[in-house]
């Protein structure tokens, strides 16, 4: 999937920075693009910074690379506070909003109950609700807007006092890096992921991105595996 | 019918070139240079990508009916003014419409200055304009002279300062010259719309500002202005004032040309900022917002 950038914010710079670090080593990777002729109906909201941008970028780029899908990063409040912007970014004509969130402390019932509160809040009816765990697809109504929510969010079932994009990317560091680096960091960080993964030399957290770039899908699926459930639902029509 | 077409095609004769779609077929309709709205009667060209068939109809005895320009509805039909002619001379510069972009100033700095240099001491415009300019630069500036710059022979605008010294006004900042140009001849033409294309190019926030109190005594008065920008900071600023002073008096536009075809949203200030805090920068967004 392509993405087409809304702003040239962080999250262009962040993706355009990895993609031309990529391309010192002679690795393609064009992920951003400027809109195609008949505008996409899919946007990808990502409610959280980096890393986060970055990690959707490279699944998008490895699953279904002809399609495009719309990128945004709210400023307006971050992980689920971010989805009240859903009423602006319904101005504009998608009909699918893939929204990437962090689980952080809760359990996975409990942010999907606080989740909808805050549609309701917004004045987003949800009428129909399907999947579980970390990935779910909601049937909304704004107005006169019907639309499908999916929520796709960051975590796995891991020990860690939180769950954020950073648990896939220890899960990545672990298979570049060796399974002792991750327990240094998580030892270091008192078991958060995110603090794990910024204990990480930036050098190193490079690395390990760039090599991600270039793993097979099957194993990107053991490491992401919500993130490609979702893609590959996106890819059906 | 579709409201506005933007017609990019060289033709040979001076004037302003308007266009009108109605179904597939284009209507033309030209400015001429002495200030009179020409309007070509009954004539439809159906392939608008023919050239030949354009330079044609503006030179063809079809042109008859001589409309003054306060007749047409310039919301729905501004247009481009033509490129490449050569020689701008009067046909830039129209009785009731003034178009100011970096080229047109370039060429009235060159002609149309020193043409109507009389008339415009005479009004001391040189001095009122001057005046309020000051502001915006570290001089303190007094009036306009004209006069040889070195040993040659052509003559050269100057502003004069306080303490006497002479700065060539091709020396001040691009952004200024421009101010001052248009300042002068709006005051020369008082034309009943004013066009700026670009209005951000060389311009900082400072004189922005400015241009913004500018325009809000134009529109005050009675002129309608119509200004083009890609900066989100110029549209705050000028929007921003008019907005604050008076209600509903301006209106902020979108413009996306997609497959040839001029689309267009209106947004308010606030839109762009819901827009910009849900992350969608409207320059980038015009496709996903049209």
């Amino acid at each position: 999937m392509k993405l087409c950038n809304l702003e040239a914010g962080k999250a262009w710079r962040h993706i355009e920075g990895l993609s031309q670090k990529l391309l010192r080593r002679r690795i393609p990777f064009e992920v951003l693009s400027s809109a195609p002729i008949s505008p996409p109906k899919l946007l990808i909201l990502v409610g959280n910074g980096s890393p986060d941008d970055l990690a959707i970028a490279i699944l998008s780029f490895k699953f279904d690379g002809e399609s495009f899908a719309w990128l945004v990063r709210p400023k307006i409040g971050r992980n689920i506070a971010a989805l009240k912007s859903l009423p602006v970014l319904l101005s504009s004509r998608v009909e699918k909003i893939v929204a990437l969130l962090d689980q952080e402390r809760e359990g996975t019932q409990e942010f999907l109950l606080r989740t909808k509160e805050i549609l309701h809040q917004e004045g987003i009816e949800v009428s129909e609700e399907r999947g579980e765990g970390r990935l779910s697809v909601l049937s909304c109504k704004y107005h006169e807007r019907i639309f499908n929510l999916v929520l796709l969010v960051n975590g796995l079932d891991k020990p860690y006092i939180a769950h954020t994009i950073e648990d896939h990317l220890l899960e990545a560091v672990k298979l570049f890096l060796g399974e002792g680096k991750v327990e240094e960091l998580l030892q270091k960080a008192e078991n958060h992921p995110k603090k794990a993964w910024g204990r990480l030399e930036r050098e190193s957290q490079d690395e390990v991105l760039m090599k991600l770039c270039q793993l097979e899908k099957v194993d990107l699926h053991k490491i992401f595996p919500q993130h490609c459930n979702a893609l590959r639902l996106l890819g059906e029509k | 019918m579709e409201p506005l077409f933007l017609f990019p095609y060289y033709i040979p004769s001076e004037g302003f070139i308007l266009c009108e779609f109605e179904d597939k077929s284009l209507s033309l309709l030209l400015l001429s240079a002495k200030g009179k709205m020409v309007r070509v009667n009954s004539v439809k060209i159906a392939e608008p990508q023919s050239e030949t068939l354009v330079e044609e109809l503006v030179s063809a005895d079809n042109i008859s009916t001589l409309l003054p320009l306060k007749d047409v509805d310039m919301k729905r039909e501004v247009g481009s003014y033509s490129r490449g002619g050569g020689s701008w001379s009067n046909g830039l510069l129209m009785g009731e419409v003034l178009f100011i972009s970096s080229d047109i100033c370039k060429e009235a700095y060159k002609r149309y200055l020193p043409d109507h240099w009389t008339e415009m001491v005479n009004q001391k415009l040189g001095r009122e304009i001057v005046k309020d300019l000051n502001q915006l630069v570290n001089e303190r500036g007094i009036d306009l002279l004209m006069e040889p710059f070195f040993s040659t022979s052509d003559i050269t605008p100057f502003m004069l300062l306080e303490d006497g010294r002479r700065i060539r006004l091709g020396d001040m900042g691009e952004g200024w010259q421009v101010l001052l140009l248009a300042m002068i001849l709006q005051k020369l033409i008082k034309p009943e719309l004013l066009l700026w294309d670009d209005i951000e190019a060389h311009m900082n926030p400072k004189m922005l500002s400015f241009v913004a109190r500018w325009i809000l005594t134009l529109i005050e008065g009675g002129t309608q202005v119509l200004v083009s920008t890609h900066s989100i900071e110029a549209v705050r600023i000028i929007a921003g004032l008019t907005e604050e002073v008076k209600q509903n008096i301006s209106t902020i536009l979108l413009l996306s040309l997609q497959q040839g075809e001029l689309k267009s949203r209106v947004l308010s200030l606030d839109e762009i900022e819901r827009l910009e805090e849900s992350g969608v920068d409207v320059r980038m967004g015009e496709r996903f917002l049209i």
